[in-house]
């Protein structure tokens, strides 16, 4: 398999730990007069629910669209499809929105990874 | 440090730092710093903080619903005025990202919602600097700055006065100019889709301006003959992509559209700034950036008509800002644009770094550097001038009241009924909704009334309380049934909720005489209070009932 996307995953994932300690950093400096732990639960749960799916859905654009406009447009992405496909499961199923928001990004995150892994497999058998 | 060279300071060691990394770090810094005032610095409260206006409430509740729902086709009945069949109004993404991280993350829903209208205006923030650099990095740098404006009255009205909704799908429009510059790339029209479909389901308003964004810019490219196919034919399978998912509001969108016009159905007529109304922004409100904003309009229109080639980015930007500033005065979908005007900063940001970029040459060697310095200059003129102001800890409610909607919650009947009496802070009915009962609400006008008329009555007028409109649909029609103003006999609800304090003595004295016959000449008994609240509980619902007297 081509080796080229793990440098490019590499430096993905340490923008994607920057991003969460500048999250975190830049609250904290907001929260001023709050104990870190909320605000560590607080900055999980958007990485977690939205952030990290939305990012996984957009890389598959990895080697089309600049990093930080990946992030951004994945960030966009993630708290729209997740509620978006919250609100539907609950439209269509009737299934309550506190259950399936906790599986949904688990679900749009491997969906994510599965769409660039194909990429990858379809480009190395062209090549 | 500066470099002394024969008797001439050298500022090169300032290229070699990563300037714009750099000032992003200290502006995000300082800007999330003087934005602590909005919530005290804390991330948890004992009740909603800073809550200004009814909205706020309004979109708690959606929130609490939410959570709670396995049905989002209706409300429940604490929601409805006790009937089981409203059609909820509310668009529901925003709700929903407040009770996943609530959930998720065990901070209260109030707490979660106030912190969301941060963290989108940021990213707003974040996305308009993303945007303009594809302009120009100079020009990027010199935005971000303006838009902190966003935090200063009237502006700040998107905050603490309740446009989550609108914020969260600015953002989301945001997102879609930039996915919209990329959009020739092959199946990126599903994201563009996805994220459309999540504008419609936040706050439709945003979406319509957007639709104009887009008519501009493909009008733009047909007048100058380099008409953009390609970004058509994706837009067009983008709106497939999006109609499949908001498919089962499609029946009704005629509908909604109708009744968000006040039944005119326009979707597009002029609307002047309502200067009276305190919240109404108006281009003054941005002070002397007002001129060097139109002046930037000016620039941008040239521009635009005497450039034989202009960049696509440039020319996305110019006109989706084109289409924000036509909504910002022409209503779209009813009279409620207040929302587009209060992102002014946000177009400010666009237009005025366009004036101190007219000569492009004067950046040519040391742009960034002049940026940055610039930059620090305007972030200056913003912090003196426009630093964002407390309104108000608990306007609305405060943690008395919130302990007894605790209480209220967890220790009365879920389908019971509650009038509340009076109380100095409960002229936002939204507040009720967090007690998760239906709601009577005696109107604050007619209790004055039978104050100064000194007259104690068992009937009181009041509201049948609905989240929203009163909304039925029936098949493929929605219909409003109304308000629900009507006189009800306070023996014939279920409890009886008031503060028991006033600010005011003679309110204080005829509340306080209304719950002491309730108690001794109905069949009435105290079973919750605090310093503020109290809560009687009807042990004869229907049964009999004092006689009107005068006081």
């Amino acid at each position: 398999m081509n080796t080229t996307w793990k440098p490019l995953i590499k430096k993905d994932l340490i923008g994607i730990c920057i991003l969460f300690v500048m999250f975190y950093a830049f609250w904290q400096i907001h929260y001023i007069h709050q104990s870190p732990w909320p605000i560590i639960k607080l900055v999980l749960s958007h990485f977690y629910l939205f952030i990290i799916p939305g990012y996984f859905l957009t890389l598959v654009y990895s080697d089309k669209i600049q990093r930080v406009y990946r992030i951004f447009i994945g960030i966009g992405l993630g708290y729209s499809s997740v509620s978006l496909l919250i609100y539907l499961l609950n439209l269509i199923f009737k299934i309550n929105m506190l259950m399936s928001s906790k599986i949904i990004p688990i679900f749009l995150s491997i969906t994510g990874i599965l769409l660039f892994y194909f990429k990858i497999k379809k480009n190395t058998t062209e090549i | 440090m500066p470099d002394i060279e024969n008797n001439k300071i050298s500022f090169a060691f300032i290229k070699k730092i990563n300037l714009e990394i750099l000032f992003l770090l200290i502006f995000v810094g300082a800007m999330l710093f003087m934005t602590s005032v909005f919530d005290g610095g804390k991330l948890v409260h004992d009740s909603p903080y800073q809550y200004v206006a009814g909205d706020m409430f309004f979109l708690l509740s959606g929130a609490d619903w939410i959570a709670d729902s396995e049905d989002v086709t209706k409300y429940p009945a604490y929601l409805a005025g006790g009937a089981d069949n409203q059609f909820p109004g509310l668009p529901p993404l925003f709700p929903i990202v407040t009770a996943a991280i609530s959930d998720l993350s065990g901070i209260a829903n109030y707490d979660v919602l106030f912190h969301l209208n941060i963290l989108f205006n940021v990213l707003i923030i974040g996305g308009v600097y993303l945007a303009l650099r594809k302009i120009n990095v100079p020009l990027a740098i010199l935005g971000i700055p303006v838009s902190l404006l966003i935090f200063k009255w009237p502006f700040n009205y998107s905050i603490t006065w309740g446009m989550q909704m609108a914020n969260m799908n600015f953002f989301f429009i945001i997102v879609a100019i930039v996915i919209f510059i990329f959009l020739d790339m092959p199946g990126i029209f599903l994201i563009f889709g996805v994220l459309n479909a999540g504008s419609f389901f936040s706050h439709m308003r945003e979406l319509i301006t957007f639709g104009l964004g887009l008519g501009l810019y493909f009008l733009f490219t047909l007048v100058k003959r380099n008409f953009d196919w390609i970004r058509l034919k994706k837009t067009l399978y983008s709106f497939i992509v999006s109609g499949i998912i908001v498919s089962y509001y499609l029946p009704i969108l005629r509908n909604m559209v109708k009744m968000n016009t006040g039944g005119q159905g326009s979707i597009i007529s002029y609307c002047p700034a309502m200067t009276h109304v305190p919240h109404f922004v108006i281009l003054n409100d941005i002070g002397l950036f007002k001129w060097l904003f139109i002046l930037g309009i000016c620039i941008a229109v040239i521009m635009c008509i005497i450039k034989k080639k202009i960049t696509l980015e440039y020319l996305v930007i110019l006109t989706f800002g084109f289409a924000c500033i036509f909504t910002s005065y022409f209503c779209i979908v009813g009279n409620k644009t207040s929302h587009m005007r209060n992102f002014l900063p946000f177009y400010a940001a666009l237009f005025i770094p366009l004036v101190l970029l007219f000569n492009p040459a004067l950046f040519h060697s040391y742009k960034k550097i002049i940026a940055f310095f610039g930059s620090i200059l305007l972030l200056l003129l913003v912090v003196t001038s426009h630093f964002p102001e407390k309104i108000g800890e608990y306007a609305v409610s405060n943690p008395l009241t919130w302990q007894s909607f605790d209480w209220i919650k967890s220790n009365t009947e879920p389908n019971a009924t509650v009038l509340t009496l009076y109380g100095d802070n409960f002229y936002q009915y939204t507040l009720f909704f967090s007690m998760k009962r239906t709601i009577y609400e005696t109107d604050r006008d007619a209790y004055i009334k039978s104050i100064q008329a000194n007259t104690i009555s068992p009937t009181l007028l009041t509201y049948k309380r609905y989240l929203g409109k009163k909304l039925v649909r029936d098949g493929n029609s929605l219909v409003d049934a109304g308000y629900g103003l009507a006189n009800v006999s306070v023996c014939n609800v279920d409890y009886v909720y008031s503060n028991k304090v006033s600010q005011i003595a003679p309110i204080q004295e005829y509340t306080t005489n209304l719950l002491n016959i309730l108690i001794n000449e109905a069949n009435f008994s105290k079973i919750y209070d605090n310093q503020l609240a109290v809560l009687l509980k009807n042990n004869d619902v229907g049964g009999s009932c004092f006689k009107e007297r005068k006081t």
